[in-house]
């Protein structure tokens, strides 16, 4: 028998107060929807890239213009986060760090993990 | 993949595309790493061995599925009311289909050189 569930909905993203658990998981969220915007880009850049020499240096101008570069330091964070936290998902799928203390502590390890590799690449290779 | 796919064989489909996503990445930019600074023939050298390119596609193709649950998922739990979610999702699955068309092309045309 199917009922109408009443019960309160709350999913004012701005309002909820996250737990570092939902912050991971809402951020891999964010960062798979930076992502998959970049799509087009990607393979803008991959035609443009392959076509001939003079459209790999074109390639290459963009990405050092300062506005692309801002998009790339985003795009690190998404990749980087996305790719920490997914491999979080898959050993929690695996049973490994079910624990609400060992999940807590993964989730900060993969947060803060995200921002510091973003920073580092950030420094070395795009600014 | 129907538009009703859900439950189990979502979820493993997820897992399984997002392993050989992180692979090809990974892959990828080891060698960009070890071939800094990156010119065009090596680049173009890369990505026309015929190889690559086969991994090349199974990379976009397991992203767009990839994307595809992603996003569907997002939609369902935040597209109301049901209409704009429909729409949203309808031009979710256009926009792939675009993106797989235009992949095809690029591919089409790295092989007829």
């Amino acid at each position: 028998m199917k009922t109408k569930d009443n019960r309160p909905k709350f999913l004012n993203l701005l309002k909820i107060r996250l737990p570092i658990t939902g912050i991971a998981s809402i951020n891999h969220r964010l960062s798979g929807l930076i992502l998959f915007l970049s799509i087009p880009v990607s393979l803008y850049f991959f035609q443009l890239s392959m076509s001939s020499k003079d459209g790999f240096n074109e390639m290459l101008s963009y990405l050092s213009s300062p506005f692309i570069k801002l998009a790339l330091i985003l795009l690190t964070w998404s990749f980087i986060h996305h790719l920490f936290a997914g491999f979080r998902f898959l050993l929690i799928d695996q049973n490994i760090g079910i624990s609400l203390s060992s999940a807590r502590r993964s989730a900060w390890f993969v947060v803060f993990a995200a921002v510091i590799v973003t920073l580092i690449i950030s420094g070395v290779w795009i600014l | 993949m129907s538009l009703q796919a859900q439950g189990m064989r979502t979820w493993l489909l997820q897992r399984l595309t997002a392993i050989y996503i992180a692979i090809y990445s990974l892959s990828l930019i080891a060698w960009i790493v070890m071939n800094i600074p990156v010119n065009y023939s090596s680049w173009h050298n890369l990505f026309s061995h015929p190889i690559m390119l086969i991994f090349t596609i199974i990379f976009y193709l397991t992203l767009f599925v990839h994307a595809w649950v992603g996003v569907r998922d997002i939609l369902v739990d935040y597209a109301k009311p049901s209409s704009v979610r429909f729409i949203l999702l309808t031009a979710l699955a256009l926009f792939l289909t675009v993106m797989t068309t235009w992949l095809l092309l690029i591919v089409i045309s790295l092989v007829k050189i």
